[in-house]
């Protein structure tokens, strides 16, 4: 058997499943509906089980779930009746469906913001992304579609013409994507660069930051709707707020890149893009 | 090429807006109808017909995958066993498709045999199969290179420098060779034993193994056995050593200490990215042509990792696929 004849035939051996974190799994109960589109899709299966088993003890009748683009949240939001969510901060703003009503904010390196850097490897003008591949995992705005990632370059004063977005499943793809010249460009956060700076030093000696998003705001935990029941609430802040209680929940919270959760403020948002 | 995005515009917006294309009863077994349909025409975007050989899971992981990230118009069918290629032929015609995009041998070896000159993007196809390409045939490769697969090892192990592996000079010379490139970018010295049986792993493996930092299976017919695995899982584990493997993540469920293997979601972004590349016509040889894979999908056990003493670093769980936790 050749090389390739190996990997077919170890293919042939996958089977269709459902994943089991997605809304259509879920079962009955209250929900809680997370939505990031900067996360790591790929572990969302294991940061949703351990959520799930952190609230069975913190906050029982509630199920985590987590679907992984805007159409899919409208629909589970709406069909699941979820009482709370986990958003982009961005969905704050005036294109929120629903009513979002903030409770906590995540927190990572200190900081309840973070921010989004263009790298390249450093030749030719900074501005110039004519014809470039950039890889990203999403977006710097709510569920942005590739026009809507050039868009926000543009604004930045680049020029996009015949740029192509390649979106990845996590940063740090994008980065040894650009590492091993198979994209030209990355959008990243700063954290998967210092990942890149020890495992390759002299590869990320020759990137270049070209740009830096404006500060934003890590996904907020909301209520939905109508004001609920005050210590449901009062229950469901303290569950999250306890992540970094049970070992769940620490798992969860270091999957995610994040250190816990802190109470929201309304000045927050001001310093978003 | 952009000859061919300057035909008929009618009958793709007319089949795009029914959303399915049905043939007589005489022409075929039965309507043959498009899986799924997306966008709307434009004189500026290409025409694009996706073509699977199978539903399956990675067919649609892929499928999924280059649908959120094309901005043109895309209809999806699947060739499956039921039908016949000379009827698809006669609906895909009709599409006048501009760019071909094929997931999987059989679609792939279609879209040759009845579409040899529309451009087409292929993905999961065997890479013995993608060797023989025409110039207008671009395509995402199954394996990944080294170079990632090691940037995602390291990250767990940012210490290693000689990793050991045993292979069959016949078939893996030439990847031998590309992983001892690829591997001193990233300051790594592999230890590759060249054997004929895989017998003559046990005594090669006692005989180095304090020389190295972890063992590497990597994908080779003569050492990718159950039997050679388990050896090396087992005499790995006992002397503390991180037991890589390639390829497929069962082997990280099964005692490894992690694996990586393609991410086929990233699969179907760049699958969606070269048509865009081509259709706006970039002639660009690095950007083209058959491609690795991006990324990749990094399973670690942490259960192996407790025994063996290896302690996974908080900074780089965000960027780890899948954790395997001791209570699985």
């Amino acid at each position: 058997m050749t090389r390739s004849g190996v990997v077919g035939f170890c293919l042939a051996l996958f089977i269709q499943v459902a994943p089991s974190w997605s809304p259509a799994a879920a079962p009955g109960g209250k929900k809680i509906v997370y939505f990031d589109p900067d996360s790591n899709y790929e572990a969302m299966p294991d940061i949703v089980a351990w959520i799930n088993k952190h609230l069975a003890t913190k906050l029982p009748g509630f199920r985590f779930l987590a679907v992984h683009d805007m159409k899919a949240f409208t629909k589970a939001v709406s069909e699941s009746s979820a009482e709370y969510v986990v958003v982009p901060s961005a969905m704050l703003g005036p294109k929120a469906p629903f009513k979002l009503t903030p409770l906590l904010v995540s927190k990572g390196g200190g900081d309840v913001f973070y921010h989004k850097i263009l790298l390249d490897r450093g030749t030719g003008p900074p501005t110039n992304l004519e014809g470039k591949r950039i890889a990203t995992t999403a977006s710097v705005r709510l569920d942005a579609r590739s026009d809507d990632i050039l868009a926000v370059l543009r604004g930045a004063g680049m020029t996009t013409t015949r740029a192509v977005v390649v979106r990845v499943s996590k940063d740090i793809d994008a980065l040894l994507a650009l590492s091993f010249n198979q994209v030209d460009a990355a959008l990243v956060t700063p954290a998967s660069l210092d990942v890149i700076r020890e495992i390759n030093p002299a590869a990320a000696q020759t990137m270049r930051t070209v740009w830096t998003s404006g500060a934003l705001l890590r996904p907020p935990l909301c209520a939905v709707g109508e004001f609920e029941n005050a210590e449901t609430r009062a229950q469901a802040v303290a569950a999250f707020a306890g992540m970094g209680e049970t070992e769940f929940g620490r798992n969860a919270l270091q999957t995610m890149g994040i250190e816990g959760w802190v109470p929201f403020q309304k000045s927050m948002l001001k310093e978003d893009i | 090429m952009m000859a061919a995005t300057r035909g008929r515009r009618g009958p793709m917006l007319a089949l795009l807006a029914l959303g399915a294309v049905e043939m007589g009863a005489s022409a075929c077994r039965g309507p043959i109808v498009a899986d799924q349909v997306l966008g709307v025409l434009a004189p500026d975007k290409p025409r694009v017909v996706l073509l699977r050989s199978a539903q399956n899971h990675l067919a649609t992981l892929v499928t999924d995958a280059f649908l959120r990230d094309a901005n043109y118009p895309v209809a999806v069918y699947t060739l499956g066993a039921e039908a016949n290629p000379r009827s698809l032929e006669l609906v895909l015609q009709a599409l006048e498709p501009t760019i071909l995009v094929t997931l999987g041998g059989e679609a792939m070896g279609f879209a040759r045999s009845y579409f040899p000159n529309v451009p087409t993007v292929f993905a999961l196809v065997m890479n013995d199969q993608a060797s023989v390409l025409a110039h207008n045939i671009s395509g995402i490769a199954l394996d990944l290179p080294p170079f990632t697969e090691f940037s995602m090892y390291k990250m767990v192990l940012p210490r290693m420098r000689r990793v050991m592996t045993f292979y069959a000079p016949k078939k893996s010379k030439a990847l031998i060779a590309q992983a001892e490139r690829e591997l001193k970018q990233l300051d790594i010295q592999l230890l590759a034993y060249p054997i004929h049986q895989a017998s003559e792993i046990p005594g090669l493996f006692k005989e180095h193994a304090a020389e190295a930092d972890a063992v590497w299976l990597l994908t080779d017919p003569l050492v990718m056995s159950e039997d050679t695995f388990e050896f090396l899982r087992d005499e790995a584990t006992a002397a503390h050593l991180p037991f890589l493997c390639s390829t497929f993540e069962d082997f990280a469920y099964h005692g490894a200490l992690m694996s990586v293997s393609v991410d086929f979601a990233n699969v179907g972004a760049q699958a969606a990215s070269l048509v865009q590349l081509i259709a706006d016509d970039t002639q660009r040889s690095d950007a083209t042509g058959v491609i690795s894979p991006i990324g990749g999908r990094l399973v670690v056990n942490q259960a192996v990792a407790d025994r063996i003493g290896v302690v996974i670093p908080p900074r780089i769980k965000p960027f780890i696929s899948r954790l395997i936790m001791a209570s699985e």
